[in-house]
């Protein structure tokens, strides 16, 4: 008997419907063909079919719509740390626009543990910041940033809607970010973010945290965030050695 | 607009979830101590175990505390971080954490690489992929399930070498084809009752997915691999 080296036939589902996505470019929105259609185009069972479909909906690839079928899914603002790039820019990079809504702003005494992270005595004035970050309105984050207050005075006056908290510390306080630390694990949303995110609460969700420090390693601020896997995603594109050739970011970005 | 935010009015289950955070973070407890038992954090904040759990169980899905059954619960949060892609795969990983890694083949063979794949690693769709399923343990504990795929075209020889002995990473290299560049992407799903069983934890349980190509210094993509691993072990570290 000769080995045929089949596919195994779920994958090959999945895989099919990938290619499919990815050589017709199947963009946000559309409906993929009706099963019946699909089993025959890609040479599966319709168990194979389903159990692809649900192994790629979990992925947060397809999404169904109860009674209407199997649809493609928004392409996902990709943050790859490498390039540093801020929530608003990884949105926009996905033709998306980004927007944020102040949720709370205002001054709290440094804790031990946030006293530590800022590098400022216990009890010292932090501006704490909570926003909601949204891509074409749709809920995305919930980012909770804190700031030594002492280094960046008035700073309260700005609008962190509209404005980036970034540029407003580099453009009027001559502050910029030169090291950062930031640590990606798993939360579940509970109940207060279930309610700005708009989602069920439990629901699975990444949780960031991360430090920021000025070139003279002087701590700028401490952040941390929910955000929803469904509509944002984080990546690394890291070259262990500078001699490796350019590689297309066509896979990481798909 | 602006409000003052105070720390005072958060639920009981809060304030003591980042206490426990804190004295994680001061080094109060330890990486890889033992926490105070729910009983008797309980009785230190005057309130309930089951709101100790509570506070707890947001620490231990954030990897930041690992609860072990008949052993207590235990802080994780600096020794399970790793940095970016482990440059030597699971064991280096392992390595540092002190812990004992294993690694058991669940299932390994050839098969045609289709379209989808074909596009991936820019080859032929009928080029043959080797196809690896392992399960990483740390000190005998499961917490990652790794699909690996692998162009034959490119390593004709990977199946010839024990995977037990040596990384996949180290045979690359022994191979020729040292890893130069590697593409990662995160997130994050429920487990089904299949890898949750392999993982030993429940069916619907969180975990983190990363997906992943590495390049060698050519740019050939040389391996796919989709990491799923548990809550309790997943956590990322990215510096600059």
């Amino acid at each position: 008997m000769t080995e045929t080296f089949d596919i195994p036939p779920r994958d090959k589902a999945a895989e099919g419907i990938l290619w499919l996505i990815q050589s017709e470019g199947l963009a946000a929105g559309d409906r993929l063909p009706a099963e019946r259609i699909l089993c025959e185009r890609l040479g599966v069972s319709r168990t194979a079919l389903r159990g692809a479909i649900a192994q790629l909906t979990s992925a947060h690839v397809l999404e169904s719509r109860v009674g209407s079928g199997t649809y493609v899914c928004a392409p996902k603002p990709l943050s790859v740390f490498q390039s540093a790039g801020a929530f608003s820019a990884a949105v926009r990079d996905a033709g998306l626009v980004p927007s944020a809504r102040v949720l709370s702003q205002g001054f709290l005494p440094a804790g031990e543990a946030l006293a530590a992270k800022l590098g400022v005595e216990v009890g010292a004035t932090v501006l704490e910041l909570r926003r909601l970050r949204m891509a074409d309105g749709v809920p995305v984050a919930i980012e909770t940033t804190y700031a030594n207050s002492e280094i960046c005075p008035g700073i309260e006056s700005h609008d962190f809607a509209v404005e980036s908290l970034y540029e407003v510390l580099k453009q009027k306080y001559g502050i910029s970010i030169a090291h950062s630390i930031e640590r990606i694990s798993i939360t579940r949303v509970n109940e207060w973010e279930s309610e700005i995110l708009g989602v069920e609460e439990g629901e699975p969700a990444f949780y960031e945290c991360g430090q920021e420090w000025t070139e003279q390693m002087e701590p700028v601020e401490y952040f941390k965030s929910v955000t929803l896997p469904a509509h944002f995603r984080f990546a690394s594109d890291e070259v262990w050695d500078t001699g490796a050739a350019e590689v297309s970011d066509a896979w990481l970005r798909s | 607009m602006a409000q003052i935010v105070s720390s005072h009015e958060q639920p009981i289950y809060l304030r003591i979830r980042r206490k426990i955070e804190e004295r994680i973070d001061r080094g109060e407890y330890p990486a890889g101590s033992v926490l105070p038992s729910e009983n008797e954090l309980a009785d230190e904040f005057g309130t309930t175990r089951l709101t100790v759990r509570n506070a707890m169980d947001a620490l231990v899905e954030r990897g930041c505390i690992r609860r072990v059954q008949g052993k207590g619960a235990f802080v994780s949060s600096h020794n399970i971080s790793r940095t970016s892609v482990p440059q030597g795969g699971f064991r280096k990983v392992a390595e540092a954490l002190g812990m004992e890694p294993s690694v058991r083949l669940l299932a390994s063979g050839r098969r045609k690489a289709g379209a989808y794949y074909g596009w991936l690693f820019g080859i032929p769709e009928d080029d043959l992929l080797y196809s690896l399923r392992r399960l990483n343990s740390l000190d005998g504990q499961p917490v990652a399930l790794e699909n690996t795929l692998i162009p034959l075209s490119l390593l004709p020889t990977i199946e010839d070498v024990d995977i037990q002995v040596f990384s996949l990473y180290e045979t690359y290299e022994l191979l020729g084809h040292k890893v130069a560049r590697v593409q990662e992407k995160l997130d994050v799903l429920a487990l089904t009752a299949r890898e949750a069983g392999l993982l030993h934890v429940d069916a619907g349980d969180v975990a983190m997915v990363s997906e992943g190509v590495s390049y060698d210094i050519s740019g050939n993509a040389i391996e796919y691999a989709r990491n799923i691993s548990r809550a309790d072990f997943a956590g990322y570290t990215f510096k600059f």
